[in-house]
């Protein structure tokens, strides 16, 4: 199974990549990515700024594990006063929709204007 | 009414064999002439939830038998079964139904996953676990 997770900082911004499938049996490092993400955004210096963006659209699957970690995700973003913002491509937003979890999340259509607000 | 066309994986009870079993359901979908990509991409994923359950219940149970997973493929429809040997003590009610949106809830989304991406979802004890019966009706795909 193809899975890769990276993160990359641009300014403000602190952007996790997801290219494959993330299931049950990737999810730990699609979460431990996240975590480090959190890390990386309390070192941003303007904390008006700070955006994480979950980056899925190279991501082929994400299952109900993937939807958890991204939730929790969320919520450690939320709780440093940051913005969580999800880039996803239309089979991975359709799996939050099914879930009704794209009236809690906020999403753009790209990472560029995930950053448009703030940079 | 013609028979189905059955396929049928057993896999270890281990998540790294997850992709296995998505891509065997979708594979006998295509190969029984099942085109939309989308509904493909259902089939996948609530095949992956169904068996996720399997490998929870049967990790909980410190079970590690493989895992059954059954296609039948119809003209109109596409029928999966997924069997574990977990005891089957812990069978969820049919149409457990949609959580509210909560930012709280962290997990469980996988049972109401599972009736959202099919058209029937049944949970049954057998032998010595349970069988999750989804059934997924074609979408018309012949344009």
């Amino acid at each position: 199974m193809y899975f890769h997770v990276r993160r990359v900082v641009t300014g403000p911004l602190v952007v996790v990549r997801v290219l494959g499938e993330i299931d049950l049996a990737t999810a730990p490092r699609f979460r431990s990515e996240l975590l480090a993400a959190g890390v990386e955004l309390g070192r941003v210096d303007d904390s008006a700024l700070r955006t994480l963006v979950v980056d899925l659209t190279d991501c082929d699957l994400i299952d109900s594990v993937g939807l958890g970690v991204t939730l929790g995700a969320a919520r450690r973003t939320a709780e440093i006063g940051a913005r969580f913002v999800i880039v996803a491509n239309e089979r991975s937003r359709r799996t939050f929709e099914r879930c009704r979890l794209d009236e809690l999340l906020e999403f753009a259509d790209s990472v560029e204007l995930a950053g448009e607000a703030v940079l | 009414m013609t028979e189905p066309q059955t396929f049928e994986l057993e896999i270890p009870a281990e998540s790294r064999f997850l992709a296995t079993a998505r891509n065997f359901a979708s594979d006998a979908a295509r190969s029984a002439g099942w085109l939309d990509e989308s509904q493909l991409d259902d089939v996948r994923l609530v095949v992956s939830e169904a068996v996720t359950n399997a490998l929870r219940a049967q990790e909980h149970r410190e079970v590690d038998d493989l895992i059954r997973v059954t296609s039948l493929v119809f003209e109109d429809r596409m029928e999966i079964l997924v069997s574990d040997s977990a005891g089957g003590f812990e069978v969820p009610p049919d149409a457990p139904g949609f959580p509210d949106p909560d930012p709280q809830r962290e997990s469980g989304f996988g049972l109401p996953l599972i009736e959202a991406l099919s058209d029937e979802a049944h949970f049954t004890r057998a032998g010595g676990g349970t069988v999750v019966r989804v059934v997924v009706y074609r979408v018309n795909d012949s344009d």
